[in-house]
């Protein structure tokens, strides 16, 4: 059985926004109704095999961009541009996988059995970036991460605790004095065996407006995102070259 | 036995275009792939044109419609007739090659193709609203074993680079070989008579192609370089496309694919490939 994987952060796809994805050896187009709702469809026009992803959003309808065929959210066949009149048979369709928005991330599955292995959080967006180790290993260093949790962090400093949110999903809670921060990190399988990490951060109840995290705080684990990928792809890397990624860190 | 009888081979027994004529001076001489094999092609001093495997042994040459043509198996035919090349008054162009990442078949088949003009070529060759393929006539003729699609109109914001202003425009298609189309249109300087706008594919691999796009056209406004440039822009559209489709080679069972009317020609031209056996660049079950 298919597992549900996370393959963009939520607020990546915008309303009417098209995207590519690859499960395992499947081939797959993401996209968004401008009324939000998102749908994961086998990246092949049923009409000369154009791949989907290419195509435009039209309301609540994917259009191809070979020859403007026009598919709605249940993946029926409405419009033919060729023949404006005739009615397309019900039969014309493209192939529908699972999809799913939850904690901040899209997930998909091509057997759309069950549900994403992770709660449904709230989590603000900070970015998605593709690291060249295997997911097993990217996820067990997230399993050790340390990161900057405020302006003033020090190496050395702060205590962290790490929690499975679900069998892709790293949750790490940073308390350094009177901050506290918990990174939420989401591990995609790529097809050439690399992993795309998608992060996510949560201030916690004690932040004030939850009008999303500052700016600044963004991009602190940005660059973050950045030293941990140089770090896992560059094995002879020592903490003294390099602000530490991980509490346990290789000696120098 | 050590002797092999050479089977009959329709991608091998074909006429494919390989280079342009005039690109190749006297004492010059340039390697290509052709259906897999190498080859070398080469301008003696005297002007005569040789083509040779890597092996020495010689194929067989014409010099026609601005390009170098050749085989690397029997054709036990001579090179299809294009009449109006030698029609008095027109130009004659040689676009150059487009590499492309397709099958050499679905290339041809996106030449045959009216419906993608709005879509793929927005504004030049098609624009939404008018994207109705109103019917149109498709037929083998018998004599030279041709697919021909006849009385197709669809409407052009700016049919070619002499037109100004949106027309609805005449087309008819030939397909002569397997790898070449010919595209007959309205030719608004000289009503009655037709633009002619090919395309001679070179098959690489199944999945590769260099497309050699000519012209024999009724232009007096446009500079060589402006026609060339038009040309070029279309096909690096159309290239976009065909190295998205999946799969890529293209696919002779029916139920692959779903066509519609407008695809007529399409399902013509799948058909009469499978009933030659032309399936270099075919996938001929359903994966
Ligand atoms: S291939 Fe998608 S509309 Fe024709
Ligand atoms: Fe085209």
């Amino acid at each position: 059985m298919s597992k549900w994987v996370p393959v963009a952060l939520a607020d990546g796809l915008k309303p009417g926004g098209v995207m590519r994805a690859v499960v395992g050896d499947q081939d797959l187009v993401v996209w968004r109704t401008t009324a939000g709702a998102v749908n994961a469809w086998n990246n092949r026009c049923p009409h000369r095999g154009m791949r989907l992803s290419f195509g435009f959003v039209r309301g609540d309808r994917l259009a191809c961009l070979y020859h403007g065929w026009q598919f709605g959210a249940d993946s029926v066949c409405r419009y033919i541009p060729a023949h404006p009149d005739l009615e397309p048979p019900a039969t014309i369709t493209a192939t529908v996988y699972g999809a799913r928005e939850r904690g901040g991330l899209i997930w998909v599955s091509l057997s759309g059995e069950g549900e994403p292995d992770m709660p449904d959080i709230a989590v603000h967006p900070v970015r998605s970036l593709a690291v060249d180790v295997a997911p097993g290993d990217l996820l067990a260093a997230l399993r050790g991460a340390c990161f900057p949790v405020s302006e003033t962090w020090q190496a050395g400093s702060g205590t962290f605790s790490h929690e499975d949110l679900g069998e892709a999903v790293v949750a790490i809670d940073g308390v350094d004095g009177d901050a506290r921060c918990r990174l939420v990190a989401a591990v995609q399988p790529l097809p050439d065996g690399r992993a795309m990490l998608h992060l996510l951060v949560d201030e916690g109840p004690d932040d004030g407006p939850h009008d999303g995290p500052a700016a600044a705080l963004k991009l602190r684990l940005s660059d973050w995102a950045e030293r941990l990928r140089w770090f896992l792809e560059n094995p002879q890397a020592t903490s003294a070259s390099w602000t530490p990624v991980l509490v346990e860190e290789r000696a120098a | 036995m050590s002797e092999t009888v050479e089977k009959k081979d329709p991608a091998r027994d074909e006429w494919y275009a390989v280079g342009i004529s005039a690109d190749l001076r006297p004492g010059e001489a340039r390697e290509t792939i052709l259906v897999g094999e190498p080859i070398d092609i080469r301008r003696e001093p005297g002007g005569a044109v040789i083509v040779s495997k890597s092996d020495g042994r010689a194929c067989p040459v014409r010099e026609r419609y601005g390009h170098v043509w050749t085989s690397i198996g029997a054709p036990d035919h001579d090179l299809f007739a294009i009449p109006e090349a030698d029609q008095e008054g027109r130009v004659l162009v040689d676009v150059g090659a487009v590499r492309v990442r397709c099958s050499p078949l679905r290339a041809v088949e996106n030449f045959l193709d009216i419906a993608h003009f709005p879509y793929v070529h927005t504004d030049i060759l098609g624009a939404e609203p008018q994207t109705e393929v109103v019917p149109y006539k498709v037929h083998v003729e018998e004599a030279g074993d041709e697919v021909w699609a006849t009385k197709v109109k669809f409407f052009q914001p700016q049919a070619a680079k002499s037109a100004e202003g949106g027309i609805v425009t005449d087309y008819k298609y030939r397909v002569p070989a397997p790898t070449t189309a010919i595209l007959y249109k309205t030719c608004p300087p000289r009503p009655g008579e037709w633009d002619v706008i090919t395309i001679f594919v070179q098959p690489i691999a199944e999945d590769l192609c260099d497309v050699w796009p000519w012209m024999a056209l009724f232009d007096e406004d446009n500079s060589l370089a402006e026609l060339i440039h038009f040309q070029q822009m279309i096909f690096l559209q159309d290239r976009s496309i065909l190295e998205n489709q999946v799969p890529k080679l293209l696919p002779l069972d029916p139920k692959m694919e779903i066509p519609t009317r407008a695809d007529m020609t399409s399902v013509a031209y799948r058909r009469w490939l499978k009933r030659r056996g032309m399936t270099y660049g075919a996938q001929t079950a359903a994966a």
